[in-house]
C-alpha cells in the first residue's frame, strides 16, 4: 500500500476531467465515485438516528453507581430485599415557620404532606417513618407492665390535649434527634424507596423529585405559609442533577459558538466552518441515536460525551479542511483536492481517533456501570466521527469547496517563511528554538522540576469525596443547604455504613448471635469518625430493660433465651429495621461524621478484622450496605482502577505510537509530555481539593488518549522530514509550519469545548471541565515544547545522512500531510 | 464465603475467605472474654459508681471499669477479665473492691480498682448453691435444704445464668452478693469461698433482689413489690418488710438518721427508724429513681433514668429539682469530697460540684444547680 501511495503524484489538477477517477485506494474509489449515494445514506441515517435520539431519556439510577462485581456490593445486592430502610431513601424535613412543632397548624400541614408523600409512586409505604406513621412507636414501663403504642395518639384531633399527648409520646419514643429536631422546631419524614414501583418498573427518580418539588412549592409558597420544607436523599439528588443537566444545553451552545469562532478566525471561510461544525453535530446526533437504539440512557456522566465528540470532531474536521484548502489554494479542483486530502489524512486521522478510542475504551475495565456506559457512549461517538468527519467532510467539501480568499490565505502560511515574522509567527519561531541544545536542556530541566514537584504533591491525592453533603453539587446548592440544615438540627448523619450479620432462619434471636452483634456494634463504635452505632443488640438491650421496670441494670443481652425471645418478638411485630421477618439477617449500622476515604477505610478495616475473628458458618458477617458502604467500595474500586487504568492507557498508547513511529525513542519523545501532564493533573487535583472519584477517574484516561493525538500529528511529520534527510531543527520547523499549527488549534478548540463546564451547577462537571481544560492545553504545550527538546536529545540519529535529500523548494517538498499519510499507511 | 470474586476484589475475597476459615474460634461468652480497652469506656453506658478512698470507680456495660483520681476530671480504664455487663461495685477499703454483674460474674480488685480478677461466674455460682443444699439435705443439717436445691436446679434448667445485681462488703473478708430469684451469697474469706444464704431470707416468692446497701442503720436488701429485707445480726436472717408499694425498688441509701429506698415511677420512701416504718415522699415525678446518695450533712440526692435529679436539704423529708449540667439517663450516683457527686448513666460518668448548703429556709422554692465537669 505504501508503495502504491508513493507512486501517486499529487499534481495540481484544476479540471476534474483530467483526474483519474480510478486512482486512489479501494476505499477512496468507493467513497468518491458514489458521493451522492453516500450523502443520501448519511442523510437517511441522520434522520433515522435523530428520530431515535429524540426518545432518549436522561436518567440516573442508584444501582448503576454500584461497583457490581465487588463482593461487598454482591453481598448487599443479595440481601437488599431483607434490609429495611437501608436502601435508598428520601428524608423530608418540615419546619414550623413560627414556634415549635406543637401547634395545630403545623401538625395539620405535616399530616397533609405526610399523606401526599405516602401516595407517591415508589415509596415503600410500610416503612415510611414520621411522627404520623404507625411504625413509629413509644414504649414505657408501668407497675402493670410494658405499655406502648404509635407516637400519634389514636384519638388525635388537633386539640391541645391530644397535642400534649403527642408531645409526651415523642419524648417516650426517643425520636428526638432522629424524627424530631433537637430544637423541636421541625420534624422529619423518612421515605424509603422501592427499587421497582407497583408496576414493576424502575422508579423514575426525576418524576419523584419533581413531585417532591411540587409538594414543597405548594406548602411553602405565599405569605401565609406555615412551614418550610427541606428534602435530601439520592432520588432528590438525581432529580437536582438532571435539572442541572438541562442547563447543560446552554453550555453546549456556548461551546459551539467558541469552537466556530476559533475555526473561523483560523480559516476565514464560513461555508467550510459551518460544514465542519454541522458534521460534528451530526456525529453527536448519530451517537445519541445509537445510544438510544442500543437501549441505553444518558446519565449525568455520559451527558458530557457529546461535548467531547463535538470538540474532537471539530479538531479533526479542521485538519481535513486545512488540507483541502491548501490544495485548492494551489489551484487544484475541489473534488481532486478532497480526494488528495482523503488520501493523505484518512489513515492519520484514523490513528489519532483510534488513540482516542483507546483512551475511552480503557475505562471499560472499571467495574461501575455508569463509567462503562460513559466508555461505551464515548467510543460510539468517536467511532462515528470516522464516518462523519474523516469521510463525509471531504465528500461534502468536494461539492461546496471553500471560499477562494480563504484558500489563498491558507497558503500564506507556507509562503511566510521568507517574511519578517509578525504576531503568531513569532511564537512559531520561538518554538523552533527548543531544538537547540541550550533551550532543549533548559526546558527539560524545567519539566523535570515541575514533574518532581508535581509528583511530590500528587502523593497527597485523596480518594473519594472530600466535602460534606452531596459533592456532586456545589456547596451553596439548595440540596446541600438542605443537607446542612438537617445535619445541624438532627443527631443522625446521612452517611450510614452497615455490616450485615446473616444466620440461618430464626438465628438472629440466639444469645450468641446477639452478643456478636453487640461486639460488632462496639467494635465499629471505636473507629474514628463513627458518631453513633445502632443494632439489634441495642434494641434488645432497651426492650429487655423495659421488661424489668426500665431499670438500666437490665439493659443487657441475657444469656437466658426465654428472656430474649419476647424482645425479638416485639422487634418483629414493631417492624424493627434491625432484623428481617424470618430473623436471618440483622444489619449493624455505623453513622459516620463524613464520607472521607480515611473514615471509610477505618470502618472497613474494623469490620473486616471483626469478620475474620467472629464470622463463621453459623453467623456470616458480611460487608457492606448503606450509602457509606457503597462509598467505601467505590473508593476501593476507584483506587485500584486509577493505577490499572493509567497502566493500560499508557501501554495502549505506547503500542500505537510504536506502530506509527517504528522507533522506540520517538515513543519516549511522545509519551514524556503526557506523563508530565498526568502527574501535574494529579497535583492540580490536590491543589483544588478534588479527589479521585467516579467523576474524575475518566478524565486522566481521556487526557492521555486525546493528548497523544498531538504527538502523533507532530512527530510523524517531523520523522518523515528527518528520514528524508533534514536535521531535527529543520524537520521540526517544517512540521510546525503545517500540522503544528493545527495542533495548537486543536488544543485551543478542545479546551474551549470543555472549559464552559467549569460554570456548571453540577460540581463534578465543573471539576471534570477544569481538569480536562488543563490537560488539553498542557498536553498541547508539552507537545510543542517538549517534543522538540526531547527530539534534540533522542532523535538526532534518525535524520538521514546529509545529502540524501536536498533542502529543495517548498513546491518540490512533498506536502507534510502526505508524509503523514505515508507513515500511517506504512503503519496500517 | 459465597462471594463470587472478580479481579477487582481478589484481596478482599481472600480476606473474607479467611474470615470463615481457621481464624474463627467459635463463640466465647463475655464472662470469659476480657473487656476491650476503649477510649469510649468512660462515655459509654455505666451502671454504678462507688468511692475507693479518694478514688472514684465506675462500672458498666461490656465489662467496663473506669477510675478517676482527680475527682472525676479524667478517667482511666481498668484491666477486667470479663466483658459482661457489670451492675454494682463496692469498696470496703481504698484497696479492696468487688463488682458484680450479668453472667453471674463476681470480680475483685486488690489495687483500688486498677486491675481485677474473676472470683465467681454464674455457672459455678449455681453449682456451689446446688452442691451446698444437696449436701445439707444429705446430712440433714438444714430443713428444707432439698427445696432450695430444687429451686436452684429449676433456675439452672431455665438456661443461661443469673445475674448478681448488688454487692456489699462489710470489711476485707465478709461480704454479700445478691441477685435474681432470692439468690444471695456470703463470703467470709474475701471472696475465696461463698456460702448461699437463700434459706436465711424471708422471701418465699423468690422475689428478685435489685440491690443491697448498708450503713449505720443496718444492712438492707431491696427488690420487687416494694420489698425491703433488713439483716438481723442476732438471728443471722434477712427479715422481710415492705414500704407499702407494689412496684420494684431499685436501690437503697442507708444513713444514721435516715434510710431512703427508691424505685420505679418516681417512688421514694423514707424511714427515720432504721427501716421499721416507711413514709412515701412525693417528688412530683413519674421517672424511675435509679440512684440515691447521702451527703455528709442532711442532704440527699436522687437521680432518675429520665435524666432528672432532686435534692433534699432536710434529711429527705422534701425534695426540690436539682439542675445538673448535661443531663443523661442516670443509673447511679455517689457522693465524694465536700459536696461532690459522681454520676453514671447512659452516657458514661460525670462529676458535679454542689452549691453550698441552702441553710434552713424552705426547700423547693428555687431549683438548685450544680457545676459539672467531664
Amino acid at each position: 500500500m505504501a508503495a502504491h501511495y508513493k507512486s501517486v503524484e499529487m499534481a495540481v489538477i484544476s479540471d476534474p476531467r483530467n483526474f483519474d477517477h480510478q486512482s486512489g485506494s479501494f476505499l477512496e474509489r468507493i467513497i468518491f465515485n458514489n458521493r451522492l449515494v453516500l450523502i443520501l445514506v448519511c442523510l437517511l441515517l441522520t434522520a433515522f438516528l435523530g428520530y431515535q435520539a429524540s426518545s432518549l431519556k436522561v436518567s440516573a439510577s442508584y444501582d448503576k453507581m454500584l461497583p457490581q462485581g465487588h463482593p461487598f456490593v454482591q453481598n448487599y445486592l443479595q440481601n437488599r430485599d431483607e434490609l429495611r430502610g437501608l436502601g435508598d431513601s428520601v428524608r423530608i424535613v418540615v419546619e414550623a415557620v413560627d414556634g415549635d412543632i406543637f401547634n395545630a397548624d403545623y401538625l395539620q400541614q405535616l399530616a397533609k404532606i405526610n399523606d401526599e408523600v405516602f401516595l407517591l409512586p415508589g415509596v415503600d409505604r410500610p416503612w415510611m417513618k414520621s411522627i404520623f406513621t404507625p411504625v413509629v412507636r413509644w414504649t414505657e414501663v408501668t407497675e402493670e407492665g410494658f405499655a406502648g403504642g404509635p407516637v400519634l395518639p389514636h384519638d388525635y384531633d388537633g386539640s391541645p390535649r391530644t397535642i400534649e399527648d403527642l408531645r409526651i409520646n415523642i419524648a417516650r419514643a426517643n425520636v428526638v434527634g432522629s424524627l424530631v429536631a433537637n430544637d423541636y422546631r421541625s420534624s422529619m419524614i423518612v421515605v424509603p424507596l422501592r427499587p421497582l414501583d407497583a408496576e414493576g418498573k424502575p422508579v423514575d427518580y426525576k418524576k419523584l423529585s419533581d413531585s417532591l418539588e411540587d409538594i414543597r412549592s405548594r406548602y411553602t409558597s405565599g405569605d401565609g405559609a406555615k412551614v418550610r420544607v427541606y428534602v435530601i436523599g439520592f432520588a432528590k439528588l438525581i432529580g437536582d442533577l438532571i435539572s442541572g443537566l438541562e442547563k447543560v444545553a446552554l453550555f453546549f451552545l456556548i461551546a459551539v459558538v467558541i469552537a466556530v469562532s476559533i475555526i473561523y478566525s483560523y480559516t476565514r471561510c464560513i461555508r467550510s466552518t459551518v460544514l465542519v461544525l454541522g458534521c460534528s453535530i451530526m456525529a453527536v446526533v448519530w451517537q445519541l441515536g445509537l445510544v438510544s437504539l442500543f437501549g441505553y440512557q444518558l446519565d449525568p456522566y455520559s451527558m458530557l460525551v457529546p461535548f467531547l465528540v463535538v470538540a474532537i470532531g471539530v479538531s479533526h474536521g479542521a485538519q481535513k479542511m486545512n488540507g483541502i484548502m491548501q490544495d485548492i489554494g494551489r489551484g487544484t479542483h475541489r473534488l481532486v483536492a478532497a480526494r488528495y486530502t482523503f488520501r493523505r489524512l484518512f489513515l492519520a486521522g484514523m490513528t489519532a481517533l483510534l488513540a482516542d478510542v483507546v483512551g475511552f475504551a480503557v475505562l471499560m475495565i472499571i467495574d461501575i456501570p455508569v463509567i462503562r456506559e460513559l466508555a461505551l457512549t464515548a467510543s460510539i461517538g468517536v467511532g462515528v466521527l470516522i464516518f462523519t468527519n474523516l469521510i463525509l467532510i471531504p465528500v461534502m467539501l468536494s461539492f461546496i469547496g471553500v471560499t477562494p480568499a480563504a484558500a489563498k490565505r491558507s497558503l500564506a502560511v507556507e509562503q511566510a517563511a521568507g517574511r519578517t515574522p509578525r504576531g503568531f509567527d513569532l511564537v512559531w519561531r520561538g518554538l523552533e528554538n527548543f531544538t537547540q541544545r541550550r533551550w532543549a536542556v533548559g526546558s527539560l530541566a524545567v519539566a523535570l522540576v515541575l514533574g518532581l514537584a508535581g509528583f511530590a504533591a500528587s502523593l497527597k491525592l485523596q480518594i473519594g469525596d472530600l466535602d460534606p453533603g452531596a459533592p456532586e453539587l456545589r456547596a451553596d446548592s439548595r440540596y446541600n443547604r438542605d443537607n446542612a440544615f438537617i445535619t445541624t438540627n438532627y443527631g443522625i448523619s446521612s452517611d450510614v455504613f452497615a455490616v450485615m450479620v446473616k444466620t440461618p432462619d430464626d438465628g438472629c434471636r440466639s444469645y450468641e448471635t446477639l452478643v456478636e452483634i453487640d461486639r460488632l456494634d462496639w467494635a465499629l463504635a471505636q473507629v474514628p469518625g463513627v458518631q453513633r452505632t445502632a443494632s439489634l443488640a441495642g434494641t434488645v438491650r432497651s426492650y429487655m430493660a423495659g421488661m424489668f421496670e426500665g431499670s438500666p441494670k437490665w439493659g443487657t443481652i441475657s444469656d437466658n433465651q426465654s428472656l430474649i425471645d419476647p424482645q425479638i418478638n416485639n422487634a418483629v411485630s414493631w417492624n424493627s429495621e434491625f432484623l428481617n421477618s424470618n430473623c436471618s439477617l440483622s444489619p449493624v449500622l455505623a453513622y459516620l461524621a463524613d464520607h472521607k476515604a480515611a473514615t471509610l477505610d477505618g470502618v472497613v478495616q474494623a469490620a473486616t478484622a471483626f469478620a475474620q475473628r467472629h464470622g463463621g458458618d453459623e453467623r456470616e458477617i458480611l460487608l457492606a450496605a448503606g450509602n457509606a458502604g457503597v462509598d467505601a467500595v467505590t473508593n476501593m474500586v476507584v483506587r485500584e482502577a486509577n493505577r490499572k487504568m493509567l497502566f493500560y492507557v499508557y501501554a495502549a498508547v505506547a503500542l500505537l505510537c510504536l506502530i506509527t513511529f517504528r522507533n522506540w525513542r520517538a515513543v519516549i519523545v511522545a509519551l514524556v509530555p503526557l506523563v508530565l501532564t498526568s502527574v501535574l493533573a494529579e497535583a492540580l487535583m490536590v491543589y483544588l481539593g478534588i479527589g479521585v472519584k467516579v467523576a474524575t477517574l475518566p478524565v486522566v484516561a481521556l487526557g492521555v488518549g486525546i493528548g497523544v493525538d498531538y504527538a502523533i500529528y507532530l512527530l510523524s511529520v517531523q520523522l518523515v522530514f528527518q528520514r528524508s534527510g533534514h536535521s531535527v531543527g529543520e524537520a521540526y520547523r517544517r512540521a510546525l509550519a503545517t500540522t503544528g499549527k493545527v495542533v495548537a488549534l486543536v488544543g485551543v478548540t478542545l479546551a474551549a469545548g470543555v472549559v464552559t463546564w467549569a460554570w456548571s451547577p453540577i460540581k463534578f462537571q465543573a471539576d471534570m471541565g477544569i481538569l480536562l481544560t488543563f490537560m488539553f492545553l498542557w498536553n498541547m504545550l508539552g507537545a510543542l515544547i517538549l517534543v522538540p527538546a526531547l527530539s534534540h536529545l533522542l532523535l538526532r540519529g534518525v535524520s538521514a545522512p546529509a545529502g540524501a535529500a536536498s533542502a529543495g523548494t517548498d513546491a518540490a517538498t512533498p506536502a507534510p500531510a502526505e508524509c503523514v499519510a505515508q507513515t500511517a499507511a506504512a503503519a496500517a | 464465603m459465597k462471594c463470587p470474586g472478580r479481579a477487582g476484589g481478589r484481596l478482599l475475597v481472600l480476606v473474607l475467605a479467611l474470615a470463615a476459615g481457621p481464624l474463627a474460634a467459635g463463640f466465647q461468652d463475655p464472662s470469659e472474654v476480657p473487656a476491650q480497652a476503649s477510649s469510649l469506656a468512660a462515655k459509654s453506658p455505666l451502671t454504678a459508681v462507688a468511692t475507693a478512698g479518694r478514688r472514684l470507680v465506675a462500672v458498666g456495660q461490656r465489662g467496663h471499669v473506669v477510675f478517676s483520681d482527680d475527682g472525676g476530671s479524667s478517667w482511666t480504664q481498668a484491666q477486667v477479665p470479663v466483658s459482661s455487663d457489670l451492675l454494682a461495685v463496692h469498696f470496703p477499703s481504698p484497696e479492696l473492691g468487688w463488682a458484680v454483674g450479668h453472667g453471674g460474674v463476681v470480680i475483685h480488685s486488690a489495687d483500688g480498682g486498677k486491675s481485677w480478677t474473676r472470683q465467681l461466674d454464674g455457672k459455678s455460682a449455681s453449682q456451689l448453691i446446688v452442691d451446698y443444699y444437696d449436701r445439707a439435705a444429705a446430712d440433714g443439717s438444714l430443713a428444707q435444704a432439698g427445696e432450695y436445691a430444687t429451686r436452684e436446679k429449676n433456675v439452672v434448667a431455665m438456661g443461661g445464668t443469673q445475674p448478681f445485681l448488688g454487692v456489699y462488703f462489710e470489711n476485707a473478708q465478709r461480704g454479700y452478693v445478691a441477685g435474681t430469684f432470692n439468690r444471695i451469697l456470703r463470703t467470709t474469706d474475701g471472696g475465696k469461698s461463698w456460702v448461699p444464704l437463700m434459706h436465711k431470707v424471708d422471701n418465699p416468692r423468690e422475689l428478685n433482689f435489685f440491690n443491697i446497701g448498708a450503713g449505720a442503720s443496718g444492712l438492707f436488701l431491696v427488690g420487687e413489690t416494694g420489698s425491703v429485707w433488713k439483716y438481723d445480726p442476732g438471728a443471722d436472717r434477712f427479715v422481710a418488710g415492705n414500704v407499702g408499694y407494689d412496684g420494684t425498688l431499685f436501690g437503697i441509701a442507708v444513713g444514721g438518721k435516715v434510710v431512703m429506698a427508691h424505685g420505679m415511677r418516681g417512688s421514694v420512701f423514707r424511714s427515720a427508724d432504721a427501716g421499721k416504718t416507711w413514709q412515701r415522699i412525693d417528688l412530683g415525678s413519674s421517672a424511675g429513681m435509679t440512684g440515691a446518695a447521702l451527703l455528709g450533712n442532711d442532704d440527699v440526692v436522687l437521680v432518675s433514668m429520665a435524666g432528672t435529679a432532686f435534692i433534699s436539704s432536710n434529711n429527705g423529708q422534701s425534695f426540690s429539682p436539682l439542675s445538673l449540667p448535661r443531663p443523661m439517663s442516670y443509673g447511679g450516683v455517689a457522693a465524694f469530697g465536700e459536696r461532690n457527686l459522681a454520676l453514671v448513666g447512659a452516657e458514661g460518668v460525670r462529676s458535679a460540684a454542689l452549691a453550698a448548703p441552702q441553710g434552713l429556709g424552705p426547700a423547693g422554692a428555687t431549683p438548685s444547680s450544680a457545676r459539672g465537669s467531664n
